[in-house]
């Protein structure tokens, strides 16, 4: 199993392959995409937020330190979906990041996908596809995915029959942070910019307690903190054909970034050295590892 | 005049018969019904309830399409053996949430008409931005590509959406929605009302959550089940082929009023 870990500052890419890191993911927003839309129309997910996108200065010397250490590097245009005079901004980027030898592209506009395909350029779903059922999975297939991520809401046993049915494809899986308690597929709020939409209603617990039951739902979703973990299913994971573990969050300062890094390579070196699942949960899920109590990832 | 659709979606099966019986005088306004979830499977349940609406919306010369919410794999037998149930029973079409259910539906029955449901239409909505001025041409071509290549005979979307542009611009029948627009779904709260012992999301639901409606303090957020929806503020709506009329959001919005 290999560890898929946010990249920024692209100085840091030394460090975080010391601490384990196996492929890289970033951000991009080139100059004639600010020139065109200023900050109106996000080109991924986190948009909004410059101090984790590259720029093509920037983005150049993260590659070359990648390919310093031989180690893959995608970049991510996953907004859902882009109009006709995005598209064209897009397809700039991805030229100029072909340019540099950029590892693959993480995508869910079928559009993007589509366009990768053409150039030969290795594609990544991104989990803002509606990727919950196999034939999902098929249908993007169509669009020449190599590699895609599962959504963060889905069960163990949902991945195992999905990973199952579909073949030819690599599978990515999130293992730690920000376990959003939304699908973020149908995430249609200006995500980040304006607040989120889900944390005005995270605000304002007290709205949602009519009754006793419906209290322990808001202190299950709401009242937990953000960061999540799936370091203990990882065995099984592996057993069912997940290749790559995701850490979240490219906001996140690099030093946390960094000491999860070494915590989920921990996790894996574990499952290397031991013969069975029950062993390896016994070790896994000890005071030092299993520190953030039930709010996993795939409970 | 436009055609306009009812949308019945979120009621529960056995309140749908009772529901169009007592509204019939009013159904000449619809030439279409649509039954079935857009938000969660749990209440499409039991496979068989939903013939005897088929049959009613049929003696009163409605279109019948079902709506189906986005496909979760531990859904999928009980989705292949809901839509061959409709099927037999002659449902005229299917509003699909996913591009698996598209996909689906495609290369199982073909000769069924197929509708692009809003939660494909994935533009931002969001309350906050609706004027923002920056934001430009807002409808994606990964729809109107698929809309094209999949011979689906319309999308919906919401009004929001289309309140950018455009319907100059694309050449495919455009249903709109006209209450409410959707903003997000969610891991349900409900859910847990039933959660196993060991705490498994993914147990069967069997609350009955259609009327439970909450609302964010002073702003036109508000939650119905697991999905965050927002009240329409426009009173019209310029660009659509069909009018979709959503009766839960209707309700919601009158009982406010």
């Amino acid at each position: 199993m290999k560890i898929m870990v946010p990249l920024n500052p692209y100085y840091s890419v030394s460090e975080l392959v010391q601490a384990g890191a196996d492929g890289f993911y970033l951000g991009f927003i080139p100059n004639h995409w600010l020139r065109a839309f200023q900050n109106g129309n996000f080109i991924n997910r986190r948009g909004h937020n410059f101090s984790v996108n590259f720029t093509e200065n920037t983005i150049i010397n993260a590659l070359e330190l990648c390919h310093e250490y031989g180690v893959p590097a995608y970049c991510t245009f996953n907004n859902h979906q882009y109009t006709q005079c995005e598209l064209e901004h897009i397809k700039r980027a991805i030229n100029f990041l072909a340019e540099y030898n950029i590892h693959g592209i993480i995508a869910s506009d079928i559009n993007v996908l589509e366009y990768c395909k053409t150039i030969h350029m290795p594609t990544t779903l991104s989990t803002c596809a509606t990727v919950y059922n196999r034939y999902s999975c098929e249908f993007y297939k169509l669009f020449g995915v190599n590699q895609i991520i599962l959504p963060r809401d889905i069960t163990l046993s949902e991945m195992e029959n999905i990973i199952a049915c579909v073949p030819d494809v690599e599978w990515e899986t999130f293992i730690y942070h920000s376990h959003c308690r939304f699908s973020e597929s149908v995430c249609l709020s200006n995500h980040g910019l304006y607040g989120n939409i889900c944390k005005r209603f995270r605000n304002s617990p007290q709205i949602l307690c009519k009754n006793k039951e419906y209290k322990r739902t808001v202190d299950y979703y709401y009242n937990k903190p953000l960061g999540s973990c799936g370091l203990c299913e990882i065995y099984k994971m592996n057993q069912i054909g997940v290749t790559w573990l995701k850490i979240v969050e490219r906001t996140l300062p690099n030093i946390v970034i960094k000491e999860t890094c070494k915590k989920v390579k921990y996790a894996i070196d574990l499952m290397n050295s031991v013969d069975s699942e029950s062993a390896f949960q016994r070790n896994i899920q000890s005071k030092e590892m299993c520190v953030r109590g039930n709010n996993c990832y795939y409970k | 005049m436009r055609d306009n659709i009812l949308s019945l979606c979120e009621m529960p099966y056995k309140a749908v018969p009772l529901f169009l019986k007592q509204e019939v005088e009013s159904l000449y306004l619809y030439d279409t019904i649509y039954i079935g979830s857009e938000f969660c499977w749990e209440k499409l349940y039991p496979s068989g309830g939903w013939s005897q609406i088929i049959d009613l919306c049929h003696q009163m010369h409605k279109k019948v399409f079902f709506v189906l919410p986005i496909l979760l794999e531990r859904f999928n037998d009980f989705f292949k053996v809901i839509v061959c149930a409709l099927v037999q029973h002659g449902i005229d079409g299917f509003v699909v949430n996913d591009y698996g259910t598209l996909w689906y539906m495609v290369n199982n029955y073909s000769t069924l008409d197929i509708v692009i449901g809003r939660l494909l239409l994935k533009s931002a909505r969001d309350y906050l931005k609706s004027n923002d001025v920056n934001i430009q041409c807002r409808f994606p071509m990964e729809i109107i590509n698929i809309v094209h290549r999949f011979n689906c005979v319309r999308i919906d979307v919401d009004y929001n959406v289309l309140s950018y542009d455009i319907k100059e611009t694309i050449d495919i029948e455009i249903g709109v929605h006209s209450t409410c627009y959707i903003t997000s779904t969610t891991l349900c709260d409900y859910i847990l009302y039933n959660q196993d012992k060991d705490g498994v999301i993914g147990s069967r639901c069997e609350y009955n959550c259609y009327k439970e409606f909450t609302f964010l303090p002073n702003s036109p957020l508000f939650k119905l089940g697991n999905a965050l929806l927002f009240l329409q503020q426009a009173d019209s709506i310029k660009y659509a082929d069909k009018i979709i009329v959503d009766i839960i959001c209707n309700k919601i919005k009158s009982d406010i009023i």
